[in-house]
């Protein structure tokens, strides 16, 4: 078991790396095809900006499991430890809502009658229905027909599933997570600022 | 009302715990669902389109290119250059200190980043030569947050894209202001150092100089590439970050060596003709480049900057989302009526911009504060006639005393981490410099020559606002 | 803000609210629609991307929570192809022929091409015919070979720039000018009023008076949200939208002139084409018609040929 999760996490490490070291990449070689060569692919910015949304919609489920979502403790450390405990289950669960709200709200409607429809997965559900294409981001053409796409460009859906996939992991981090703090096993769902283990987390090295 | 709502839900999540991200997301989720006829797959697409912004795709290439520079030793390289230049002074290894972090500040665009990357070996060597641990925490804390003034900046990227000012002019704006709150630091400490007086290193002549600055030399030479780059017209200051991260993958593997494959190489071996040493040091580059890219070291620098990159933009994501709320429920426009009917003019304005920032910099992470008090304050700023660049530096200069107070202050993290001090050691440490860098925001505030004159020189006035 | 029981129409654009052409026809049309229709209807204008970018405000139109856009008609590129018969260069030399090609029957039937997604075009709202620049003069189109040029982001623009033998980039809007100044690109192409509101003369040498195409926006609406609507809202609208849009166009016509005679009073030259110059453009962008005739149809190219004659 303990395997297997350290496999999941090389491979999301992976893939985390291989988005940034391509957006990096496309990025460069476009300067060097515009201002050596006087010339560019057209899709290098649309290609970019979504392996961007890829690497943070993909990520923040990574966050959660490695704690590195920044907030608040300095006041929930004041409280006594039964309700320290039982803040950081509220937050846990607070995540959880946030995101089982954004991948569908039409449940509020039912059980309080808010007047609110949709979510990240009817979104992503009318593109797919609509299938029009991204502006220029293209795969080559033996590919396109293989995988039976007709728009001229890749479809938006399929730029655009990362949104309710990388949602519906990070509620699946979430309630890991308040199954861990629950049994004692972790101690909030944020990144803990006391301690000597940060000069280590380059995470909240930056901004 | 709604507004009143929104900011107490943001407010009460963040002091139970909850994420930054997810308390800025969750109020504004539940502002829609309740008060508005707002869709949620709307509140989605647009969660997607904040995470591909373009302007915002700087900020992973900036904390990449910083992430190279700070694990690949040139760090090292630039203190002891700031030794050889200032340190003969009496106070002279923390002026030292306080220029390092300037040099290194135009280099990476991170205030923590900074701290960690000066921090970790200044202040050893201060407690070394006779400084006290207090002392040396509190200069490095407080001179690291120059890494956000002095470009490039990732807070200025934010307040660019969140503003639609040019990240270009940004960019030369902070430069006189950072040059001015470094001097101002390190005339503190001139002034401490006589009274208390504390050592000064033994001068060790032009020709250190000369030496520790070649050795710093292409470390240095990003900034000419950044800046030289985008006001040369070569690439957009986006692309200008992508050019560093990969300048500084090249200096760290290629030219200094201290990581990846080339690692233990010499340039020079002993007794090596000059033929021999070309022709080997072309052939081992050769021979590397592929393991370069999937060297451990490599990955890890990746993989930190990626982390590094998801917890940011999910803040800032959020915050845009939350900002985004705001403009539907039009509170923005409720605002700036009201301080217009009560007669403020640009002076007395921006004392109110200055309390809230400095209030809501306790704690909030910076970019997200920026993201949800720049679509409020902004509009007013410019009916008041104040400069949009001036204003940027202004919110620039908040957000770093933010970092060095408590309970959210990243530096204070940081520093905490590198010293092995707790927080509140470390906050009594910050304590007295912080009262500089006040100092310096009034300056800034009401002196906007400071800001504008450099960029406006270059690039003439901006065109936002016009 | 709407009061309880109104129709609320949220318009969502991407210009400054005043200055712009199409700005201050959305705030003209919101001030009628609130006086005249307060009680049945309101209208909330949303200038600047606000809101949402030109891309995305087809999405959330979809999603039902915009009722009315203005994107430029290249942006509807990914849900129908024959818009671009309005990118074709050199297809028409005055607005008046633009007048009458979208007033004919071919182009109202153009209004509905895009009923089955799920838009409705309600009218077009003009901006005017778009002027080229860069940093040298151009006058005939060799004169551009090798230089790279800014271009909206439709296949046809990049053929036509790329029919001059220069190399099209796509770049945001708002970096174009720092693009320009510091030379990331050497050219760009739009109209008059864009070209002054955003400065770009400024960091050009002079601007040529090509009137080479078409920058029109149109105005858009959700088809289900509109067949939605009570019969007298929805008369009532549409006839207040089709007055303003008449205003409207007759506004934009002036303010284009006007932006072009203060790029001159600004000390900047601007030059016009000879007859046998004209000819010589035409020439290199005929292929470009041809190009994309399949997608546009080719009575719908002859219609607005005939509109010019
Ligand atoms: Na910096
Ligand atoms: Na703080």
């Amino acid at each position: 078991m303990k395997s297997f999760e350290n496999a999941v996490t090389a491979v999301e490490e992976a893939v985390l790396a291989l988005l940034l070291a391509a957006m990096t990449l496309v990025t460069f070689f476009q300067v060097v095809a515009r201002y050596v060569f006087h010339s560019g692919w057209l899709a290098a910015l649309e290609c970019t900006t979504t392996l961007f949304s890829w690497l943070v919609l993909f990520g923040i489920s990574y966050g959660v499991k490695m704690g590195t979502h920044l907030g608040v403790d300095a006041f929930v450390r004041l409280l006594p430890r039964p309700v320290f405990r039982a803040t950081a289950v509220f937050a846990a669960l607070a995540c959880i809502l946030y995101a089982i709200i954004l991948l569908n709200a039409d449940w509020l409607k039912y059980l309080f009658g808010l007047e609110t429809r949709g979510g990240a997965i009817d979104y992503w559900y009318r593109m797919y229905m609509i299938g029009i294409g991204l502006e220029d981001l293209r795969l080559p053409e033996f590919m396109m027909q293989l995988l039976g796409f007709r728009a001229e460009t890749l479809p938006r859906w399929v730029a655009y599933i990362i949104l309710p996939v990388g949602l519906a992991l990070f509620a699946l981090r979430c309630v890991q997570a308040t199954w861990a703090i629950l049994r004692g096993r972790r101690e909030t769902i944020i990144a803990a600022h006391e301690g000597e283990s940060l000069i280590t987390d380059k995470t909240l090295l930056q901004d | 009302m709604d507004a009143l709502i929104l900011f107490g839900l943001v407010l009460t999540f963040l002091f139970l715990g909850v994420p930054i991200a997810v308390s800025l997301g969750l109020s504004s989720v539940i502002v829609i669902a309740t008060l508005s006829n707002q869709s949620m797959s709307s509140i989605a697409l647009k969660l997607l389109e904040s995470s591909h912004h373009y302007t915002l795709l700087a900020i992973p290439f900036f904390i990449l290119a910083s992430n190279f520079m700070s694990t690949g030793g040139v760090a090292a390289r630039i203190i002891r250059f700031s030794v050889a230049t200032v340190g003969s002074f009496r106070g002279g290894l923390a002026m030292a200190g306080v220029f390092a972090c300037m040099l290194f500040a135009a280099l990476s665009g991170s205030s923590p980043a900074t701290v960690v990357a000066i921090g970790s070996i200044a202040i050893a060597g201060m407690r070394a030569n006779g400084y006290t641990r207090e002392f040396a925490a509190g200069v490095i804390c407080n001179a690291g947050t120059l890494g956000i003034l002095i470009p490039p900046s990732i807070v200025m990227v934010v307040y660019a894209a969140a503003t639609d000012v040019s990240v270009g002019r940004m960019f030369l704006a902070g430069i006189v202001p950072g040059i001015v709150a470094g001097l101002m630091l390190m005339i503190a400490i001139y002034i401490v150092a006589r009274i208390k007086n504390l050592p000064a290193q033994p001068w060790q002549g032009m020709m250190e100089i000369v030496r520790a600055g070649g050795s710093a030399f292409w470390g240095l030479l990003l900034v000419v590439i950044i800046l030289g780059g985008i006001y040369g017209g070569v690439f957009t200051p986006t692309e200008a970050a992508a050019v560093a991260a990969i300048y500084a993958f090249w200096v760290a593997l290629f030219v200094y060596r201290d990581m990846g494959p080339l690692k233990g190489h010499p340039w020079r071996k002993d007794d090596e003709g000059i033929h021999a040493m070309i022709g080997r040091n072309i052939w081992i580059s050769l021979r590397c480049l592929p393991m370069t890219l999937f060297h451990a070291d490599t990955r890890k620098v990746l993989v930190e900057s990626a982390r590094t990159t998801i917890m940011l933009m999910f803040i800032i994501a959020n915050a845009l989302l939350f900002a985004f709320v705001l403009t539907t429920e039009q509170i923005p426009q409720t605002i700036t009526n009201w301080m217009l009917d009560m007669g403020f003019n640009w002076w007395t304005f921006l004392i109110v911009v200055n309390l809230l920032l400095l209030l809501g910099g306790q704690f909030m992470e910076p970019s997200g504060l920026l993201l949800i008090v720049a679509p409020v304050v902004f509009p007013i700023a410019l009916k008041l006639g104040v400069d949009p660049i001036h204003l940027g530096i202004i919110m620039v200069v908040n957000m770093e005393i933010g970092m060095i107070t408590p309970p959210i202050g990243l530096n204070l993290f940081v520093t905490s981490g590198v010293t092995g001090m707790n927080l509140v050691q470390v906050t009594r440490a910050a304590l007295p410099w912080v009262g500089i860098l006040l100092m310096f925001l009034v300056l800034v505030t009401y002196v906007p020559g400071l800001s504008t004159w450099l960029p406006y020189s270059l690039m003439g006035p901006e065109t936002t606002g016009r | 803000k709407c009061d309880k029981g109104e129709v609320v129409i949220k318009f969502s654009h991407v210009v400054a609210a005043t200055g712009n052409p199409k700005g201050e026809a959305a705030q003209k049309l919101a001030d009628r629609i609130n006086k005249e229709m307060n009680g049945k209807a309101c209208m909330e204008v949303y200038p600047n991307s606000q809101l949402y970018d030109d891309d995305k405000v087809l999405e959330a139109m979809l999603l039902g929570d915009v009722q009315l856009a203005a994107p430029s008609l290249s942006k509807f590129e990914k849900y129908t192809k024959t818009y671009r018969v309005f990118d074709l260069p050199f297809l028409f030399a005055s607005m008046e022929q633009v007048r009458k090609f979208t007033g004919g029957p071919a182009g109202q039937k153009l209004l509905h091409a895009m009923d089955k997604v799920g838009f409705t075009g309600l009218d077009y709202w003009n901006n005017g015919l778009k002027q080229i620049s860069a940093k040298k003069p151009l006058l005939t189109p060799s004169d551009a070979k090798g230089l790279k040029f800014r271009v909206q982001p439709s296949d046809v623009a990049v053929a036509m720039i790329r029919a001059m033998g220069a190399s099209a980039q796509k770049m945001a809007f708002k970096e174009v000018y720092g693009a320009l100044q510091t030379g990331v690109v050497d050219g760009q192409e739009n109209s008059w009023s864009n070209i002054y509101s955003m400065k770009f003369f400024e960091v050009q040498d002079g601007v040529t008076e090509t009137n080479h195409q078409l920058l029109n926006y149109l105005v858009v609406t959700s088809k289900p949200w509109l067949d939605g609507l009570k019969p007298d809202v929805r008369t009532q609208f549409l006839k207040i939208l089709k007055e303003e849009t008449e205003a409207g166009n007759a506004s934009a016509e002036k303010i284009n002139q006007e932006a072009r005679a203060k790029i001159i009073a600004a000390g900047k030259k601007v030059r016009t084409l000879t007859a046998a110059q004209r000819a010589e453009w035409v020439k290199v962008m005929k292929p470009v018609w041809k190009k994309f005739e399949k997608d546009i149809g080719a009575d719908v190219i002859e219609a607005a040929v005939a509109a010019g004659m």
